[in-house]
């Protein structure tokens, strides 16, 4: 069930009604539970069934972790590998293991698995909440409430897609009793309407184009310059509209979840990026894989200039960031390609946006920063990498004669379609002089609904991640 | 609380301004009529090609026909003049257009309508009529076509949209506003930069690009969630639906122009790989059938037609390059067949000897 069905406005309005009219904390988080359960098995009746067993066998083993006096380390890797293995399984199963490889293409070629074989829709959300809050136990022992830590993976307007907020910032809200505020609605309303703008109008709209160009057998330079740009529109658009959609929701359950956006493609740097594009993965991948790495290495090496110190902790965290997304040879790329230019960046001293002072600096960086994003997105988008090596070297630059007008008119697509989120950022700078801005800003955002609405609500595209 | 009220109301004034300011733009009285219809004049006049070329053939269908027909080469085979009005995107009511308001509004009537179709095509006359589709449908019809518009339109329209085309105006004008803030997309920053270049310019510009794809099978998806529409159960009722489609007016209007009309089932991809179809879709088939039979028209059917094979296709419904070659002799002799062999009683008998070559 996506956010922008019908079905969905139907059910959720059902839950909201029925959930406060709860006055106690365990009813709200027990019927919030249910109604994740419905909610994921909407399609696949058999998720929840996964979903429940990982969260039962993962709470079990905590439980004998926070008692256990002997064999902690024992129980803590046991219970890291039961939260990894179904993530494993159903994500690479078909590719490495030999047993079941016929189910997929065969081999680990670039692309998605063409087969029968089903990933279960946001595992790989659920198994990085499971894993923070295993290692989060393991390093300060505190009871467990089984009903909010189900609650806390299964949480429905997150299990999809994320943000993969931690426990710490859920768990707090789940212990208390919420009681209905205004305030709710006056937070939730814009990012609904926010989230619908960027998926139904931008998103929408612009994937039949990334669609087309994605698709040609020979691109020119300028056409696979245009593709990166759509791409990058919509990838952002469509993911953050879900979780723009996903806090909104959240919120009018009386529930705050973390921001995951802010404004990526303004980053200066690799890093800068990756604090402000899906951030509460960022934040995962700093905490549990980069620091602990980095520290580790530093201990032992004591020096900045060891590949091991500047190379190698960026290095693989952004590669298990490319292995999360998929098992295609291009996600690998692209996490090495990000693990590489943070190292790199940092080793010239560039990673910080404050060392970049003057304004021409700061506009040099910006350029610099979205090409590579775009070339990033590139890799990522690739299903071919012969395709986009073709496109690099062999390729015209399709600037000549008529062969310029076909990608000006996608760039111009681009342009157009990423008016909403350049207006939204100029609202947000002058909302504190001119608070007006805001709700007039969200009229012209529902009334390019209206016209929009037509369009049929497609797929979100981190729903396969 | 005040602070709510006071965005609420912000909101809602905006979105009011909004509105009022498209009724303003679009110079058409507030509340709307809740019966829309086709603008006043067709714009282009389609008969031209037949009145200068004066064909005894016609043929139509969507973008199927274009990749499977060669139409010179139908020519030759059927030794007769022939001309194609395929559209890509057509179906049902576009067909009925072009039948009532080109070929049966020339000066010279050909003697065949030869109508590629698939699946239920010929009895959902709301398939392809909505956005985009509609304007196509536009060019051809006038308001004398309310009927038309009516059965391709009006009657699947709920009470609540029919309500929103009344008092809403945003949503009323929407399709125009869409395609006004597409077309700056698509046309914009060409237009800026290359001023020689008008809409009609950008848009060869496009096709010459998009007209290859690395892979044809990946639009499969999207096509096929389009057809879906077309095998859903109640579509599949033949009889259920014929009387609410346009096909006894096709029938009809021919039969008093003395026109023959004849019906090509097309076999798709998917039917070309599993020698079984689907039960309903059999059915609907065997229904059609007998029905164009007991209405005189002729009926060629592809369907179990083993020449067909999954080859000839680069998605499900599209055939492969130079694949036409192959189709084209096989479709103009199952015609040459129908036109010698005219069957008793399908046209009123002063038509009788008019359509033998």
């Amino acid at each position: 069930m996506a956010f922008t069905e019908p079905t969905f406005l139907f059910y959720f309005l059902i839950v909201l009604l029925l959930y406060w009219s709860l006055r106690s904390t365990k009813l709200q988080n027990g019927f919030l539970l249910l109604a994740s359960i419905v909610f994921y098995g909407w399609v696949q009746p058999w998720l929840p069934v996964l979903v429940a067993v990982e969260i039962l066998f993962s709470y079990l083993l905590l439980k004998q972790l926070v008692r256990a006096s002997r064999h902690k380390q024992a129980y803590y890797y046991f219970c890291l590998a039961v939260n990894l293995l179904p993530l494993l399984f159903f994500k690479f199963g078909p590719v490495v293991v030999p047993g079941v490889a016929f189910l997929s293409t065969g081999s680990i070629a670039p692309g998605p698995i063409e087969s029968d074989w089903i990933i279960p829709v946001g595992i790989s959300f659920y198994t990085f909440k499971l894993i923070s809050y295993t290692i989060d136990i393991a390093h300060r022992p505190q009871s467990i409430n089984f009903l909010n830590y189900a609650l806390y993976i299964a949480f429905f307007p997150q299990i999809n897609s994320g943000p993969i907020d931690r426990a710490a910032r859920l768990l707090p809200q789940f212990q208390t009793t919420r009681i209905w505020k205004m305030d709710y609605l006056k937070s939730a309303l814009p990012l609904l309407v926010m989230g619908l703008v960027k998926k139904m109008i931008i998103a929408n709209s612009i994937s039949h184009l990334v669609d087309q160009i994605f698709q040609l057998d020979a691109p020119s330079k300028l056409m696979l310059y245009a593709g990166a740009a759509a791409y990058a529109l919509l990838i952002l658009a469509d993911f953050s509209a879900y979780t723009d959609l996903s806090r909104g929701i959240a919120l009018l359950l009386g529930i705050e979840t973390s921001v995951n956006f802010k404004f990526p493609y303004l980053a200066l740097s690799p890093s800068d990026f990756w604090n402000r594009w899906h951030i509460t993965l960022s934040e995962w991948l700093r905490t549990y894989i980069y620091f602990p790495l980095s520290r580790k290495w530093q201990r032992r090496y004591r020096s900045h200039s060891s590949i091991f110190v500047w190379l190698f902790p960026p290095l693989i965290t952004m590669l298990v960031s490319g292995i999360w997304h998929g098992t295609g040879w291009n996600y690998l790329l692209w996490g090495a390609y990000y693990g590489l230019l943070i190292a790199l960046y940092q080793k010239l001293g560039l990673a910080s946006p404050q060392s970049l002072t003057r304004t021409w600096q700061r506009l040099l960086a910006w350029m610099v920063m979205f090409n590579l994003i775009l070339f990033g997105w590139l890799i990522f988008k690739s299903s071919d990498l012969n395709w986009l090596a073709r496109g690099f070297f062999s390729a015209p630059w399709g600037v000549t004669g008529t062969a310029i007008i076909a990608p000006l008119s996608a760039l111009s697509q681009v342009l157009l379609y990423s008016l909403p989120l350049g207006v939204k950022w100029l609202v947000d700078q002058g909302t504190p002089r001119f608070p007006v801005l805001q709700p007039l800003f969200y009229s012209l955002a529902l009334a390019l609904l209206v016209v929009f609405s037509s369009a049929q609500a497609s797929d979100f595209i981190y729903f396969q991640f | 609380m005040k602070r709510i009220l006071g965005f609420v109301a912000v909101l809602g004034i905006g979105f009011i301004v909004a509105n009022v300011a498209v009724v303003l733009i679009s110079n058409q009285p507030y509340p709307y009529s809740g019966k829309d219809t086709f603008d006043l004049t067709a714009r282009t006049n389609f008969t031209n090609d037949i009145n200068t070329l004066k064909p005894r053939v016609v043929l139509l269908g969507d973008s199927t026909l274009v990749d499977a027909v060669d139409v010179k080469l139908f020519e030759k085979g059927i030794a007769l003049k022939t001309i194609s009005l395929e559209r890509p995107g057509g179906a049902s009511a576009l067909w009925m257009l072009q039948l009532k308001n080109i070929i049966l509004a020339s000066q010279v009537i050909p003697d065949y309508a030869v109508i590629l179709f698939r699946g239920t095509m010929l009895t959902v006359p709301d398939f392809r009529t909505q956005g985009d589709y509609f304007q196509v449908l536009d060019e051809i019809a006038t308001p004398q076509d309310q009927w038309i518009y009516d059965l391709a339109i009006y009657t699947h329209r709920t009470e609540l949209e029919r309500y929103l085309d009344i008092y809403l105006p945003l949503y009323k004008q929407r399709t125009g506003i869409y395609n006004a803030i597409n077309d700056l997309g698509r046309y914009g920053l060409p237009s800026l930069l290359y001023p020689q270049c008008d809409p009609d310019c950008i848009d060869q510009a496009n096709l010459q690009v998009f007209r290859t794809r690395k892979n044809d099978m990946l639009w499969d998806d999207r096509i096929k969630a389009a057809e879906n529409y077309l095998y859903e159960s109640d579509h599949l009722n033949f009889n259920g639906t014929v009387k609410r489609s346009f096909l006894p007016a096709m029938l009809q209007y021919a039969r008093e122009h003395c026109l023959r009309l004849v019906f090509a089932n097309f076999k798709t991809r998917s039917q070309a790989e599993n020698a079984a179809s689907s039960p309903a879709l059999e059915a609907y088939n065997r229904d059609l059938a007998l029905y164009l039979h007991e209405q005189g028209a002729a009926y060629i059917d592809f369907q179990k037609d083993v020449r067909l094979t999954p080859d000839f296709y680069k998605d499900n419904y599209h055939f492969a390059t130079s694949k036409d070659q192959l189709f084209t002799p096989m479709f103009a002799a199952e015609l040459q067949k129908i036109i010698l062999s005219p069957q008793p009683g399908s046209l009123p008998p002063g038509c009788a000897t008019r359509a033998l070559p």
